[in-house]
């Protein structure tokens, strides 16, 4: 008569003799265990702050070097009418004789032409100036330039 | 507690694969395992038979012992088994007996006899098929009979 693993009594009665066999004892105290097991719970907890910590530390370092730069706003002075190629002729004023406005329009062209040279000047198309004073003219500015 | 219950057991089994620090560490290292486990397993006794089986083929594997491993535990000191007169079986002549078997049905007669583990529960333990764990145990029951009785009769003689 065989039992549930198949075995016939002489094989039972063979596991039976050898289940009685008691295995030599461990040499491990109860004790031992509960100190590992203690030793390795707090290991895992110093990790787990060990790991926070480190991941702030990071976050701080990355918010500290990828901060975007200032925008510059560069204010220059403006010439009016003037184009990417360069300066266009001084453009009228509105017709009034306000000495003060030609004269910001003469620093400015001035300006221009100490930056980008007289090429930014049209050759032939005289330059506007308010009525009365006779028009600006190449010759003139280089002259009026020499002289400062 | 699983300790008090399983440790000799568990330490038996190490056995059959380490030499008795390395076992010791392994079973001490399965039952760390099983407290920090947060949920329990749902089988704690086939659990802690497949981690100290794990433990020792990852020692053995990190050591590199696998071809020195068998004569290491042949020359183990230590019997694997109390000796008490009262025992139908001399503890040392089956100790001796055991380690003539190959390593896997050695292994399937330690965890069904001493970790009192169905064969199911051994055929998932070890990943082999039920057939398979079933047809070694019988063989190697098979090879104690054999040998224990050839023991019996050189004694006599």
């Amino acid at each position: 008569m065989q039992n549930e693993n198949g075995l016939n009594p002489l094989e039972q009665e063979l596991e039976a003799a050898l289940g009685t066999l008691a295995p030599t004892q461990a040499g491990l105290s109860r004790d031992q265990v509960m100190f590992a097991a203690g030793q390795a719970s707090v290991r895992r907890r110093n990790r787990a702050w060990q790991g926070v910590s480190s991941a702030l530390v990071v976050l701080l370092l990355v918010s500290v070097f990828s901060r975007p730069e200032p925008t510059v706003i560069e204010v220059g002075p403006e010439i009016a009418g003037a184009d990417s190629s360069g300066v266009s002729p001084v453009p009228a004023t509105s017709g009034d004789d306000d000495r003060g406005q030609a004269f910001k329009q003469y620093v400015r062209t001035r300006r221009a032409v100490l930056e980008r040279g007289f090429d930014v000047l049209p050759a032939s198309e005289p330059t506007r100036t308010p009525v009365g004073e006779p028009p600006l003219k190449r010759e003139d500015l280089s002259d009026l330039l020499s002289s400062t | 507690m699983w300790y008090d219950s399983y440790s000799d057991r568990l330490m038996l089994y190490a056995r059959n694969w380490l030499g008795e620090d390395a076992a010791r560490d392994a079973v001490q290292g399965a039952f760390v395992r099983l407290m920090r486990q947060s949920l329990s397993p749902r089988d704690p006794q086939a659990w802690l038979f497949r981690t100290v089986r794990n433990e020792a083929i990852t020692r053995l594997r990190r050591r590199e012992r696998q071809r020195r491993h068998g004569s290491e535990i042949a020359m183990q000191r230590i019997c694997w088994f109390e000796s008490h007169p009262e025992d139908l079986i001399d503890a040392k002549t089956a100790h001796e007996v055991l380690m003539t078997l190959p390593e896997a049905q050695r292994e399937v007669v330690l965890l069904r006899i001493w970790g009192q583990l169905s064969l199911k529960q051994i055929a998932r333990i070890v990943g082999s098929p039920l057939t398979t764990v079933h047809s070694r145990y019988k063989a190697a029951l098979a090879a104690i009979k054999e040998r224990m009785q050839s023991s019996c009769r050189t004694r006599t003689d």
